[in-house]
Order: C-alpha cells, then structure tokens, then sequence
C-alpha cells in the first residue's frame, strides 16, 4: 500500500490523537522561511541581488520566518561540520564543555603545526599545513569509508551485506569513531584536546588507528561481495 | 587620578610624594587579553617588535634573560612561536626611565604597578626586569606571592621562633632562581641542597644583600609581583587544622619581605635622611582581591604606574605580529569583523586574541 505523505499524516495525527506527535517532524506550517543569517546578503546593495536573492527579500515582506535554532550562528568562523562535531562530543546536554574542549583540541592541532613550521628549514615549511580547520576537514574526510556493512536476514542466517552509504552516515561514522577511539583506546589521564589534537593529525597523514579501521571494513566489505545481491534498495 | 603626585623622581632628586585617594574599584573581568606585542621605539613612539630573548641561535650569541616569564599563556606563547617578543609599552617604559634616572644617594623609591586584570601588569614588570638585569643590577624577584600563601606542600615549623613557619621547597626553589639570575654577583649561596634549611639560607641572603648595598657596590632591584598577597589571608593551615595567619609565615624571611615583616624593612629604609640604600621597589597590585589597607599604609608612599588596556594602535600591531608569526590561521580572522567587528570598537579598541568561539 502507498504510504501516505508525510504532511497530510501529521494532519490527521493531530486531529485524532492531540498527544502522539511525531518528535522529529517539524511543527512548522510550510508558510513558514529559513532565517538567513548571512550578513554579506543583506549588506549588498539593492541592486546586486540575484533574481532568485530578490524574490527571497520580497517573500520575507509577507511570510512569517521561523524561529532560528541556537546553534545556528552569524559568526564568520562558524563551521557546520565543526558545530556537529562538537554536538557529537557533548555529553548530558553540556554544550559549554564540549566547545570549549573543541576549540581547545583546535588550538593543539595549531600549537603542534606551528612548532614543526617554525622549526622546519625553509624548503620543507610549505608543505606543513597550520591551518587547524583545514587539518579537521581534511583528516574526517581521510576517515570516511567509501561502503559499508548491512545486516539482512535470509533463511534464519544473518549476513554482512556491503551497501552504499549517504553522504550524512560517512560523516557520522568518521566522526563517531574518531570520538569512541579518543575515549576508549587511551590512557585513562590524558585530556581530550590532546587525543583528539593526535588522532586528528593522524588521520590528516592517512595514518593510525581510524584509517586501518576504514580500510578493515573496505576489506570486510570486499571479502562479502558474494551478498550484494541481497540488497533491494 | 586617584593618586596626586607631586613630582616624579627624574634629576630633581625630590622624593614623589603620593597621598593615597580612595583605591579604584575594579570594573568587571574582561574576557581573556592577549599577550602584549606591540612596541613603541623610544624615539617615534611607533609600535615595534623587540625580541626579550630568543631561542639560542649561533648568529646571536646573547645571553638569555633567566628572569621567569610570568603566565602560562606566555610561556606557551614563546614556546609556539619560537621566540619571545614583548610589546614594549608606555608604563614599562617610563618605569625604566625611572629607574635609570634615579639617584641612588636617597632613600629607596617604591613604584606600584596597578590596573585591571589582564592589562598586562605581569609583562610589563617582565621587561623592566629585564632591562635592568641587562644594565648590571642585582634582581631581587618574586615571581608569584600568591604561590607562597597558597598551597604550600611542606609546612613546617621553625627552627628559630616557636610561633612562625617554613616553607622549605618554595624557599629551596626561590634560591634556586636567585642564584641563576645572579650568577656573576654571587661568590656563594649555601643552603640549595639542604632544603632543611633553605628560609634560613634566604635569611641570611638578604641580610648579606642588606649590608652590601649599605656600601653602595651594586644597584638592587626587589620586584614583588602580586604583592597584595602579602596583606591579605593565607590559604595554609597547619596540620592540627588550625589557619595560618599572615604574621606566621617564614622564619627566614624576617628581613620582612614577607607578611607582616615588610612594614619592617620598609621603615627600616626610611629612616633617616641621606641614604641607606639604593634598593628599588617594584610592586604590584592588582586589583582584587583584598587592597587592604594595612597594606597600603606600610607601601605608602608611593609612584603608581597605572597600565591601561590595548590603544587600538597597539592592538592593530599586536594583530600584525600574530600575522607575520601565523598564529591566526582562519582566512576571516583578516577583516573587520574577524577582529571583533563593533564590539572592539565599543570598546575602546581592546586588543582581544579570536575569542574561544572562533579560534585560529
């Protein structure tokens, strides 16, 4: 059987039963804008906008816009895979924690480049890379595997079938076992900066724990190919 | 200002008299303040880098300053970049013209150097120290005052008066550190490796030091930094539980740089007309806790040194060595709002490093 849109469920969610709302569905009616937080957008002048720039400006005249979340931030050093990061190491909803260890881990990644920059002669200082932002992008994307591994079920046995993954789960993969390696698999007194600063710099060299573990699940997957088939989506 | 001074100590001779006004309060902790780096060149008072002490380098033999730089911060700092740059600044600078010009036939001058957390107080008294220990003057430093009322490991009691305590490690390492910056003074220091009877030995060290400048052989520089705690509680018990009060601390230390004994040397000092001896107090206070006012009748009087926050030239040329250094990585660290937007402009150009938020 089709099954219904999404939109009319909540509809009919809410007239019969007032208190089982879907948590993650947006409450939002569709009238309902994005907030534009770029600044730059409303610094230009009228006359520089885009067509679609200008018919956004003029849609805002009339609809409602809705409420922006905390984390969403007009600063120019705002970062969405840094803020998902830091989300993803925040423990009992203790975000002051968890961004002060993110920028504090950031500063140690920079620390520790700029000692070797500084040290370095002078033919080798191009190639050491100081920036820590760049450093971060670069080691997750290191760290994210290319296929992974899906449980299916057939004749009562359980197989590891090799699927493809979007692009939002390798994030979340890179990013999970960069955190459960730092938490797990070190001595227990080192601070959190200084393991997640290693293992970063680690990952941006293709070296280390997290990339062996990439490349034993490639293998895995490899070695599994007989079940692709099993898979029907 | 606060403080009304009559005249400054430059070739007059006249001692500055100061008449204490009511002490400032201390507005609000700013968020964190970066290292100070801009220098101003004595002749065009343009901001310029002047390297402190450099890492040992074979083309520039100069000999490094042992004078311990005071914060975490800026030793980290030294230890990223490579070097250690100060930014020469007004109070620091008038301070040591001050000093040079200072007549050494009367009564030791006191300076107080004071301003709001962050301000660079620490630095600044950094760098006079240096200058000074380049000039040939014998260093009498305190690195931390806090330290010796705080947290003390060993507290043992005296060998000499029932009443008073020691503080045999903090004693030990304070030798330690006089006897690195005052190497080419000192013939000998007894009582580094017996740590039994390190406060004596520091006793004995500032008698000595006492009776020499009487005869005039060195200049000395005493530099207390964060002298307030002198005045204020200690943190130290005993091991009965019982607090230590601030006239009990330090057998060794009758020669009263410490606690109540500094009212002491200081009255000492102010005898009498027509020299006892060229020492020179630098001192801090910063602001809190605790300016009590026991304190500041025995420091009385004295030359405040006020140091106020970043000029925005100075925070622009401060911003242009993390550059050149490359400690600010961030592509948008460059443009106004990078550097604070509106919020450093309300507030008077204070120099801020990218705040915790936006790092690099």
């Amino acid at each position: 059987m089709a099954a219904p849109s999404a939109v009319g469920l909540s509809r009919r969610l809410r007239a019969w039963l007032p208190r089982i709302m879907p948590v993650r569905w947006s409450r939002y009616d569709p009238s309902y804008l994005e907030p534009e937080v770029n600044k730059e957008l409303y610094q230009k002048p009228p006359e520089k906008l885009t067509e679609e720039e200008r018919e956004q400006m003029e849609l805002k005249a009339v609809r409602p816009i809705k409420a922006a979340p905390p984390t969403l931030s007009s600063s120019v050093f705002s970062d969405p895979m840094v803020s998902k990061f830091t989300n993803m190491m925040m423990k009992n909803g203790n975000k002051v924690l968890a961004r002060s260890l993110m920028s504090q881990t950031l500063e140690a990644i920079k620390r520790k480049q700029l000692e070797k920059y500084h040290k370095a002669p002078e033919n080798e200082k191009e190639a050491i890379e100081c920036n820590p932002y760049v450093i971060f992008h670069q080691a997750l994307k290191n760290c994210q595997p290319i296929i992974g591994l899906s449980s299916i079920t057939r004749g009562g046995k359980t197989y590891q079938v090799p699927v493809p993954l979007t692009d939002n789960r390798k994030r979340f993969l890179a990013m999970k076992w960069l955190i459960t390696e730092c938490r797990e698999n070190k001595h227990r007194r080192t601070m959190m900066p200084e393991k997640l600063s290693q293992e970063l710099l680690l990952a941006f060299n293709n070296e280390g724990p997290i990339i062996k573990k990439k490349h034993v699940l490639h293998k895995m997957a490899e070695a599994n190919r007989a079940y692709a088939h099993f898979r029907w989506w | 200002s606060q403080f009304q001074i009559q005249t400054l100590a430059s070739n007059s001779g006249r001692r500055p008299l100061c008449r204490p006004g009511p002490i400032p309060q201390c507005p609000k902790p700013q968020s964190q303040s970066p290292i100070p780096n801009p220098q101003s060149r004595i002749p065009d008072r343009r901001p310029d880098k002047r390297p402190v002490s450099q890492s040992p380098n074979p083309h520039n033999p100069k000999p490094q300053s042992p004078i311990p730089i005071p914060n975490p911060q800026s030793q980290s700092q030294i230890q990223t970049l490579g070097e250690a740059r100060v930014l020469v600044r007004r109070p620091a600078l008038e301070l040591l013209s001050l000093l040079k010009g200072s007549d050494f036939t009367r009564p030791a001058v006191r300076y107080l150097i004071y301003g709001e957390r962050g301000t660079g107080k620490s630095l600044s008294l950094s760098h006079v120290l240096h200058g000074c220990w380049r000039q040939g003057w014998l260093i009498l430093h305190v690195p931390d005052a806090h330290a010796w009322v705080r947290s003390c490991r060993e507290l043992l009691p005296s060998s000499h008066r029932r009443e008073r305590l020691e503080q045999p490690l903090q004693a030990s390492a304070w030798l330690r550190a006089f006897k690195s910056c005052n190497e080419r003074f000192l013939t000998e220091v007894r009582g580094l490796s017996r740590v039994r009877s390190a406060s004596d030995a520091v006793g004995v060290v500032l008698r000595e030091l006492r009776q020499q400048c009487q005869r005039g052989s060195f200049r000395l520089l005493v530099a207390v930094d964060g002298v307030n705690a002198l005045w204020g509680r200690t943190a130290l018990r005993r091991d009965d539980g019982t607090p230590v009060r601030k006239g009990q601390l330090g057998t060794g230390w009758d020669l009263g740089v410490f606690c109540v004994d500094f009212g002491c040397i200081l009255a000492v000092f102010w005898v009498g007309f027509g020299c006892i001896f060229a020492v020179f107090w630098v001192v801090f206070w910063p602001y809190p806790p605790d300016p009590s006012q026991e304190g500041f009748d025995a420091l009385d009087p004295f030359v405040p040194i006020a140091v106020p926050n970043y000029s925005p030239r100075e925070f622009e040329s401060c911003y242009s060595y993390y550059l050149e250094r490359r400690w600010l990585q961030h592509p948008n660290g460059q443009c106004w709002e990078g550097k604070g937007g509106e919020g450093r402009e309300g507030r008077g150009g204070r120099g801020r490093r990218e705040g915790r938020g936006g790092e690099a």
